[in-house]
């Protein structure tokens, strides 16, 4: 088992949607991966494909969409040994979130910071 | 209007209707073909096909379906001749990735282009109909109509800024908040021009007076942030291909 030959900014994107999925036990499948990180569909199946043959991930099919008239989905999830590498790689590429526990929401993030930095104190 | 001009309207209706409705399964078509051209294990080529099918299924809109499915068609195309490089002349062969090139940069321009213009008609609609609504409210309320326009502007800006305001706290998607941030940031310039300008008008200075001051605040303040997008943007860009160049760096060390 490999890491993914090449870490690129989709690729932290995709594992970080991953991460968050994971810590609200949740799987995802292709529209949500492209939808949470606004990227093309050829983009997040390239990234997909790596992640998949490092082993990171594991992908199942749903036995029914919720919805009859429609087709099953591919979920995806991490792996044991996934989890522990996207937190290593995010820990070094992407500290802030690496160390956080659920996604959160941008907006107040940015407000704490700022308070943060009004104050000189930090957050967590 | 004469029957001819009905015919052809009605028939150029039915053209566009019909389009529109083959394209998810032409879209579905574009995937299954570009997950065969993709994928050279036959299994995983096929559970790509399907699963790139389903993909399709859950993409919300017509022309987005296509447009994702272009986007695979290109890809698989660019991949093809890479795979046929082999049995091609080099002239032949630099010809084709040329092509594939431009292709993938059209699209990408394309799809760049579509965004944006969502974009401002979006923005454009949401103002237009937020002070559409301020304007009959004030209209309604106001006992005179001569200071209309300058407080239309402050309370349509006001109420934009109260409503970017929960969406910029609450949302947990990066591009909305900046968005959200960007619109109350635009509505307090606003609102500062409302009021400045209820003050010049209660002042009794004329309409073209009015204008010649806060005109070139609207404009400065428009061609600001216009400038502050695209400068972020372009940033973006940059720095993603910094890292790439990096990331492969990295890899060929």
């Amino acid at each position: 088992m490999s890491g993914p030959v090449r870490i690129t900014e989709p690729l932290l994107d995709v594992v970080e949607v991953f991460l968050a999925a994971l810590d609200d036990d949740r799987e995802l499948h292709g529209w949500a991966i492209m939808r949470a990180v606004c990227r093309s569909g050829p983009t997040v199946y390239g990234v997909l494909d790596r992640l998949e043959d490092a082993g990171w991930i594991v992908g199942r099919w749903e036995d029914q969409h919720p919805e009859p008239s429609k087709p099953r989905r591919r979920f995806y999830r991490l792996t044991a040994s996934g989890t522990i590498a996207v937190r290593g790689l995010l820990a070094e590429r992407r500290p802030r979130v690496a160390h956080r526990r659920a996604v959160p929401r941008p907006g107040l993030a940015l407000l704490a910071r700022w308070f943060a930095g009004r104050t000189g104190g930090a957050v967590q | 209007m004469s029957i001819k001009d009905l015919v052809v309207t009605m028939l150029l209706g039915l053209a566009v209707n019909e389009c529109s409705d083959v394209s998810p399964w032409l879209a579905k078509k574009l995937v299954r073909w570009a997950a065969h051209r993709l994928y050279p294990d036959p299994d995983r080529a096929a559970t790509r096909s399907e699963e790139l099918a389903a993909l399709i299924d859950e993409i919300p809109g017509k022309f987005l379906k296509l447009l994702t499915a272009l986007g695979f068609g290109t890809r698989a195309t660019y991949v093809a001749i890479r795979v046929q490089a082999n049995t091609c002349s080099a002239a032949t062969l630099g010809y084709l990735l040329d092509v594939a090139k431009g292709l993938k940069a059209g699209l990408a321009v394309v799809v760049s282009g579509i965004r944006t213009i969502a974009f401002i008609v979006s923005s454009a609609c949401a103002v237009a109909f937020v002070g559409l609504m301020c304007a009959l409210a004030v209209a309604a309320a106001l006992p005179s109509n001569d200071a209309v326009p300058p407080r239309v502007v402050f309370v349509a800006a006001a109420i934009g800024f109260f409503a970017a305001v929960p969406v910029f706290v609450f949302t947990t998607r990066k591009k909305l908040a900046r968005a959200a941030a960007q619109t109350a940031a635009i509505a307090v310039l606003f609102a500062a021009g409302g009021i400045v300008a209820a003050v010049i008008h209660d002042s009794g200075l004329s309409f073209d007076t009015f204008w010649g001051m806060t005109g070139p605040l609207a404009f400065v303040a428009i061609g600001g942030t216009g400038t502050a997008w695209v400068t972020r943007r372009t940033r973006a860009r940059i720095s993603a291909r910094r890292m790439r160049v990096r990331a492969s760096g990295i890899v060929q060390g």
